[in-house]
């Protein structure tokens, strides 16, 4: 039987064709669902990390073990969204008079501006005194652990306290006076993950916490002045 | 609320004193030393202290805001004080039941160290311990000449003479088997020498029982790594020791004569400069494939101690 020539451009015309064929093949495997176990993990791994977070909820308590979890699935995501948080919680006034909505969103910017400052100052300074710890772990670590002591300590507290001294002492200037104590809690928290993520022992330990406590503190008393 | 700069100071103090209070309660749940609750009684005192210096506040305001928190103080202090009566009470019938468990087979002054350990390792790990076999020559022929009452009695004064002794060297009475006795040095707590011990243990036993003269018994002694831990059912569960060293030991055993000690080359290497023996010896033992090399002590008719 005698052999058929193909020509030139039939070749490429079978060339093209082959490769629209992978591009097509290519595209129904993307659309295809995947199997179930492939889907069950990629849920899996979407919402353990909040599972993760609320069965640590120990940070907001000083527990070391629950800070030790956090920091093992930190990533830079996940310490953006705890400041996103703490800051929503933070722009918020104590008192409905004070509230003004148009100022809400700058204040957003400035709270987070700050709070950004804090976390900077604060590794900066474990740094210098001696800790290996990366950013991305004291970042997601210690802000979760903020939000988690403002969450789950703070605001119950708050309201109890603002239930008890409305209704049975009615005293609003000893409600005013309590309330100043509440944000110590918080400064403890921030002060505490930062001295225990930094890993550092003795003095430098000590010495990393106070300045921690001391930026905190800082960011507290000059937030007034730049809040519209 | 704009603070002054004095007040600010005050602040930053205040600050600082929560953190104490916060690192010695810390420390002091580490570590329990009084001297913590101490430094937290100190900053506990200052810090009302300071929150009135920083906020510009009277005694009288003080108490109106913190009255409640005040009133709650003995229910606090009750709370933590059942928390850490209840912990002290769970921590000691841990304790009572590990000194129960251990003290038919340890030392006491083992337990004690055990005890004084904050973790207690019991699970299986594979480390070096020198196994002890000792048991009664002619036993059944002795026992069928006496009544079953005087067996009991002279089986009794023979394991007190060896548990004695053995404890004596920091050794760990395995089991009793019948009339055969397993003991273990090195484990659960390390001993320094543990070759040394378990063979001036075995020759102040052969003595003392050649003292007493009612039984003959013959010892055999090896060394090497075994299996050590809680071993057996959830029912019953002991700590012990398996492999390959405690057969041979049990083997070196079923070589002695009465009165006789039998060691392998492995004990008798840490034991020559003091306890030199001319009694060597290549013998088959069941389950191995090659001679082993042995040393004799023959207590009957030398003296070693």
């Amino acid at each position: 039987m005698r052999k058929l020539r193909l020509s030139s451009r039939l070749d490429s015309l079978r060339i093209s064709a082959r490769a629209h064929k992978l591009k097509i093949q290519s595209k129904i495997s993307q659309a295809m669902p995947k199997s179930g176990d492939e889907v069950g993990k990629a849920i899996e791994q979407k919402i353990s990390t909040s599972q993760k977070i609320w069965s640590n909820v120990g940070v907001a308590i000083f527990s070391e073990n629950a800070l030790e979890n956090v920091s093992h699935f930190s990533s830079y995501l996940l310490g953006a969204i705890m400041m996103i948080l703490t800051d929503i919680i933070m722009i918020f006034p104590t008192d409905s008079k004070s509230l003004a909505l148009g100022h809400l969103i700058p204040n957003f910017f400035v709270v987070a501006i700050g709070l950004l400052l804090i976390n900077a100052v604060t590794y900066a300074a474990m740094r210098l005194i001696g800790s290996n710890t990366p950013f991305k772990v004291f970042y997601a670590s210690v802000n979760s652990a903020l939000f988690m002591s403002l969450l789950c300590v703070s605001i119950p507290i708050a309201l109890i306290s603002f239930a008890i001294f409305s209704t049975m002492l009615k005293s609003s200037s000893a409600l005013s006076l309590f309330f100043s104590i509440i944000p110590f809690y918080n400064y403890m928290v921030y002060g505490w993950s930062s001295e225990t993520i930094a890993k550092l022992k003795g003095l430098k330990s000590i010495a990393v916490a106070l300045i921690a406590l001391l930026a905190v503190l800082a960011f507290n008393l000059l937030l007034p002045v730049f809040l519209s | 609320m704009a603070f002054t700069l004095n007040q600010t100071i005050y602040l930053a103090l205040l600050l600082f004193a929560f953190y104490g209070c916060l690192k010695s309660l810390i420390i002091y749940k580490q570590k329990r030393e009084f001297k913590y609750l101490v430094i937290l009684a100190f900053f506990l005192i200052i810090s009302p202290h300071l929150w009135m210096r920083a906020y510009g506040v009277k005694m009288q305001e003080f108490l109106v805001t913190f009255q409640f928190v005040i009133t709650l103080i003995p229910l606090a202090l009750f709370l933590f004080y059942d928390f850490w009566e209840r912990k002290r009470l769970e921590e000691q019938k841990d304790k009572i039941r590990i000194k129960t468990f251990f003290e038919r087979y340890v030392n006491p002054k083992i337990i004690e160290e055990l005890l004084s350990k904050e973790k207690l390792e019991l699970k299986g790990k594979r480390q070096v311990v020198t196994v002890f076999f000792m048991d009664v020559r002619g036993f059944t022929k002795m026992s069928e000449k006496l009544s079953a009452e005087e067996v009991v009695k002279v089986l009794n004064q023979y394991f007190d003479i060896a548990t004695t002794i053995i404890f004596k060297y920091d050794g760990t009475v395995d089991k009793f088997v019948g009339d055969a006795v397993m003991a273990i040095f090195n484990a659960p707590t390390p001993v320094r020498d543990h070759e040394m011990k378990a063979v001036t243990a075995a020759l102040e036993i052969q003595k003392e029982i050649n003292k007493w003269g009612r039984i003959d018994v013959g010892i055999g002694i090896h060394t090497g790594e075994a299996v050590i831990g809680n071993i057996g059912s959830k029912h019953k569960m002991d700590y012990t020791a398996i492999g390959d060293t405690v057969n041979t030991a049990s083997r070196l055993e079923g070589q002695t004569g009465a009165g006789d000690i039998v060691i392998s080359n492995a004990v008798y290497e840490k034991v020559k400069h003091k306890f030199p023996s001319k009694h060597r010896d290549s013998v088959m033992l069941k389950g191995k494939e090659k001679p082993v090399e042995i040393y004799r002590y023959k207590t009957k008719a030398e003296k070693y101690i």
